[in-house]
This record gives structure tokens, sequence and C-alpha cells, in this order.
């Protein structure tokens, strides 16, 4: 495991919220994570569990004039973005961190040739370099034929679309590439290929890579560490390898069971019972305690600190199931490096 | 794309001959009597008003009217007018041109106003200048025409004296080369103001609601996400994708912009087409008012051929379903 690189990434203890309609949305409620340089990290989640959000936080896309950082940190490769001006971000955007997109035919101008969208990527960043053959060359990375600069999108399948998209996201020359939700799209023989395709890119440019899902088997095969996020709170995070062999907290264990089709006595499919909680509350302890099997008093009253689990310093969960670390502070700040 | 060509107006063709045989009735149900007309009070003597109907071809069958009007029409000729008393073709043309002069300046220039101020207002969508932009086009829009004019002419040409309240050259002038352009030119601004006006007001509106529509099209979030300036998401992406209902709206103006100036030239005694079309209903001039329905049905049909063009120029994913259905 990469120990020493830098991070790339770090969200500090995040709030943002959005104006409604309705009133005011907490979509971040105090949202931690760590990317460091060359990694592959998970961030899982079901349906408006703040994972989209958080990604768009990272680069200044959530709109402007509803959405508000209340509190926290983001810092890009040390800088820190949290109250950037519009301006200011549209200089920041691509580089170090480019962004793919769940879609790739929405996400992709419907009336402009894909070559002529990847090189708009690459007029913006790479401006010294030979557009048409760059264009060439990334076409090729993302293994599409090179003639397809010249295609419209509505002329690809959904996974070529995807991997033009990504092209369009490497001609940045990120060094952190976000992808929310990349193969949701797409048939289950595609995502594979996608996702083969993303540990080669990430191998052959050095890249780190955050991966927004709701799909515990696409970070189980492509990821090295994940964070579980719910109602805007990061609940449980570590290695992949620890996290997979011992989930702790019940909504990890709940979504683990849900993925492998586990069934009940019954011989009904497992599900986590309820539904997410409406974000306008002002909820005082963890958000997932009114659905969790095993909510105690406690968990009503406030969200428990970061508990650091035996195995090794590379887990870690926040959940009254398991006793506060004394030592948290630190342990949980080296487990921020690991 | 020629087969498309060749579909679309492979299409015209009935279309057109339908109107021509429709307005050709409407016209000769509609009560009144050309010859009454021409002759006028002047008390003439009763054998006169037969041996002129006659001249004319009017005491044929309507069915045979019809029939001699359609073979002429097809050697090219579009009869000759009883009031003007010289040949449709060459009175149209004429008209059209001064029509055209009024009306094509106008439409571009509200063409671009209106796509421009909407590209201005949308991306800030419910702020004061998009609200009062919307209520002024709101405002423009229901502005009737003839009373803008007349307003206008109060105001410009009555009172300030600034400008020609009619026409389009100075009377009792005989001006050539440039001094006649600008004279011209002089003579068009008022008019001209009324018709961009009011397809301002129509344009804006179209062209504000689908810039915003596209402006929350997720091509824009990957555009943003890249690191392109606010501007070039805008001229690049946005605008292109938005034209479409634009091209669409200032189509179908344009087809109509023919005849649509009866009311601006009638209250600027603008001597276009819609001029024309006004005295000849009052003269029951029935080959001019043909003539000008044809030439009405033609330049609505071009302005959509053209529309559909355009369409495909702007959008690829029009151009393959034109390929495969045309």
């Amino acid at each position: 495991m990469p120990q020493t690189k830098p991070p790339i990434l770090q969200l500090d203890d995040v709030r943002l919220t959005f104006r409604t309609r309705a009133g005011t949305v907490r979509a971040l409620n105090g949202a931690s994570l760590t990317v460091h340089e060359g990694e592959a990290v998970g961030l899982v989640g079901e349906s408006g569990s703040g994972k989209s959000t958080l990604a768009r936080a990272v680069l200044g896309l959530n709109p402007e004039r509803s959405s508000r950082i209340e509190a926290g940190r983001i810092l890009i490769a040390g800088r820190d973005v949290t109250r950037l001006s519009q301006a200011e971000w549209e200089a920041a955007r691509g580089h170090p961190v480019a962004m793919v997109f769940q879609d790739p035919l929405s996400f992709l101008n419907p009336i402009m040739r894909i070559g002529r969208q990847i090189a708009e990527s690459i007029e913006r960043h790479a401006p010294d370099r030979r557009v048409e053959q760059r264009v060439g060359e990334l076409i090729e990375l993302v293994k599409l034929p090179s003639s397809l600069a010249r295609a419209y999108p509505h002329e690809l399948s959904g996974g070529m679309r995807q991997r033009a998209l990504l092209a369009v996201a490497l001609a940045c020359e990120p060094r952190l590439l976000i992808a929310d939700e990349p193969t949701t799209a797409l048939d289950v023989t595609t995502q594979a290929e996608i996702l083969a395709l993303l540990r080669d890119l990430r191998e052959k440019l050095g890249m780190a890579m955050l991966l927004i899902t709701h799909d515990l088997g696409i970070v189980a095969s492509a990821c090295e560490r994940l964070y579980v996020i719910y109602a805007g709170r990061v609940l449980e995070w570590g290695r992949a390898q620890d996290v997979f062999g011992a989930p702790a907290h019940p909504y990890t264990v709940g979504l683990f069971h849900a993925a492998r089709a586990d069934r009940d006595a019954q011989g009904r499919f497992a599900t986590i019972g309820g539904e997410p909680p409406d974000l306008g509350e002002t909820a005082q302890g963890c958000p997932f305690a009114p659905r969790c099997p095993k909510a105690m008093a406690e968990c009503a009253r406030a969200m428990p600190h970061a508990s650091v689990l035996a195995d090794g310093e590379t887990h870690a969960v926040r959940c009254w199931l398991y006793p506060p670390t004394r030592e948290s502070e630190t342990a949980v700040e080296r487990l921020g490096e690991a | 794309m020629r087969r498309f060509l060749v579909a679309r107006l492979g299409w015209a063709i009935p279309v057109i001959l339908a109107i021509l045989i429709v307005n050709f009735l409407i016209i000769h149900i509609v009560p009144g009597n050309p010859i009454q007309a021409l002759i006028g009070d002047f008390p003439a003597p009763p054998g006169y008003a037969d041996q002129v109907r006659h001249e004319f071809g009017l005491d044929r069958p309507v069915l045979t009217q019809l029939g001699l009007y359609l073979l002429n029409l097809a050697k090219g000729q579009l009869g000759f007018s009883f009031a003007n008393r010289q040949p449709v073709l060459g009175l149209i043309i004429e008209r059209a041109q001064f029509t055209l002069l009024l009306m094509l300046p106008a439409l571009a220039a509200a063409a671009l106003l209106g796509i421009v101020m909407a590209l201005a207002a949308a991306p800030r969508a419910g702020s004061l200048y998009d609200s009062g932009l919307t209520a002024l086009s709101l405002v423009g829009f229901s502005l009737p025409i003839f009373w803008l004019g007349q307003l206008l002419v109060i105001v410009f040409a009555i009172k300030l004296r600034l400008l020609p309240a009619q026409g389009m050259f100075s009377l009792r002038t005989r001006l050539t080369g440039w001094a006649y352009i600008l004279d011209v030119g002089w003579h068009l601004i008022l008019p001209m103001f009324a018709v961009t006006i009011y397809y301002v007001a129509i344009v804006a509106r179209v062209a504000r609601a689908s810039v915003l529509d596209a402006l929350s099209q997720d091509f824009v979030l990957t555009a943003k996400a890249k690191g392109l300036s606010r501007r070039h998401v805008l001229w690049r992406h946005v605008l292109p994708n938005a034209l479409i209902p634009v091209v669409t709206v200032i189509g179908y103006n344009f087809g109509y912009s023919l005849t649509g100036a009866i009311l601006v030239e009638t209250v600027f005694a603008w001597p276009g087409l819609g001029n024309l079309f006004i005295t000849s209903i009052g003269n029951r001039d029935y080959p001019v008012l043909q003539g000008i329905f044809l030439l009405t049905a033609i330049a609505v049909v071009i302005a959509n051929v053209a529309t559909d063009l355009i369409y495909a120029a702007l959008d690829p994913r029009v151009r393959a379903a034109g390929f495969r259905h045309a």
C-alpha cells in the first residue's frame, strides 16, 4: 500500500447544504475523505446518500446559487478550494482533478463531434500539443478506433460513449479521476470492459481514482480502499480487503447482504428496511439509527466518534457498537494516511 | 442530403396545388363583384358590364375558370390585373421587393437581438435583468403592431419631426444614386423598428426558454468539468443546442413575412405586397389576390424546407433521421 504518497484530495468534515423550496437540505453532513496520489478509492452509497454531491463539490459543480459549503475544507493537492469563486473554479477545473459522469449519452454534447469534444480539453490544458495527433492518441488510449473522432455521440454504443467521455476527461491530464457511477448505465459485460480499462489506465498513467458507485462488486474489483457514505456522513472506511472481510457498521453489513442477494429465514431477499432519512431534518444522532436492526438509545442522541478496529489501523467505523478509540484522533489521522 | 431535399420539395407540389384550388374557390364564393368595383359608380350602359365580364372571362362557369387559371399558371402566366391594368407577375415582383426590403433586415435584426438578449438573461434566470427582459418581451409581444406603428408616427414624425411618417420616398423630389438610397433608408427606419420590436419579443421569449433548457442539460456539466470558461460553454455548447426551436420560430415567421407586413405597410403607407393585398381585396382583383396567395404559399413552403435544412445543418441526429426516412 502506498503509505508515503501525499494526498491529492482531502475532504475535512465538509458540510454542504442545498436551499430548496421545501427548505434547507443537508446533503453532506460532515464528510471526510482522503485520496492519495495513485490510489484507487471507492465511495459507496445508495441513491441520495450525497456521493454525487461530494464528487461535484470537489470540482465546484454544484449549483452555485442554491448550494453552500457551510463548514469544513476541501484540499486539492494541498490547495484549499473550499471558497473559490466561479472565475477561480474555471481556472481550476479539469487539472489536476477531472471527472467522468454516469450517463455517457446525456453527458456528451449531442451535436459536437467526439474528436472536437476531446480537443477542447486539450486546447484548454495542454495548448502546446499538436491537438489532432493528441486526439488520436487519446481515442486509441481508451481503445476506440481513431476514425471515431469524426463521429457524433448518437452514432456510438453505450460502452463506446463511456470510453469517449473518459477520453475527454483524460485529455485534461488529471492526477485524480473522479468517476461518478461510470458503469451504471451499461450492461454487465460492458461494465467489466470499462472497469478493466480504468484499471489499465491507472497503471499506465499513474493516476489516482475516486470511484463513486452503489455497487460493492465494482469496488471489490477496482479499489484499494473504500468509504461507505450514508445521508451525507461517512459511516465506515478502510482498506477494501478489511472492510470486505469484516464489515463493521450495521449499514455496511446490510449492503453486503443485499449485494450478495442473501435470503432471510423466510427465503426472501435481504433488504435494508425503511427509507433513507429526510435530509431536511436536523438529525442529532446516527442517521442510520431509524433503520438499524441494532439501534440503541445512544444512537439517536449523538453521532459517535470514529473507532479504529482491531485488525490493524486500516479500518474504522463510526458506530456506538464499537468502543471509541482512546487515541482516536491520532489513530484516525494516521488511518487517513493509510 | 439531396434525397432529403428532393423528398421535401416533392411534398410541396401537391400542397401548393391544394392551396391554389382552395384559394381560387374561396375568392369566388366571397360576395362582391369585380366588375362593379372596376366600373365604380359611373353610370355605364347596361351592355358595358357584360362586355367587360366577357373580356375577363368571368362569364364562364367557375370550374372552367379554375381550369383555365391552372393551365395559364402551368405556362407561367399569372394573369392580368383588372384594376392595375398590368400583368400580375410583374406587379407582385415589384411590390415583393419593397416588402423584402422592409422585412429581411427587420427579421435579421430581431433574430440577432433576441438571441443575444436570451443568452444574457437565461444564465441569470430569476434575476432582475431576466425578469425585466421577460416582462418587456411580453409587452412587445402583446402590443398590436398597428397601434405601436401609429404611436411611433405620432412621437417621431408628428411631435419630434425627426422621421417621415409615411411612404418610401420623399415626394416631389427626383433623387438618384446615394441620395435616393439614403432617402429610402430614412423612410425605412420607423416601419422597420415597429416590425423588429414585435419579432424581437417573439424570438427572445423562445430563445430564453430554449437556452434555459440547454443550460440544464448534463453535457453542460461535462463542459464545465473540463475547465472551459463560462463564455465558451455558453457560445459553443449551450447556444448551438438551443438554436433549433429559435430557428423554427424565425423560419415560420419568415414564410409569412411577405404578407405578414400588411398592418405595418398600411400604417406607414409602405408600397409593398401587404398594401397591394388590401387594395386588391377592395377591388375584387382576383388575379392579383391569387397571385399573392400563390407567392405566399411558395414562400411558406420554401421557408419550411429551409428550416428543415438548417435543422439538419445544426443537428447530426436530424441528418441521420432525414436519410433514413426521406
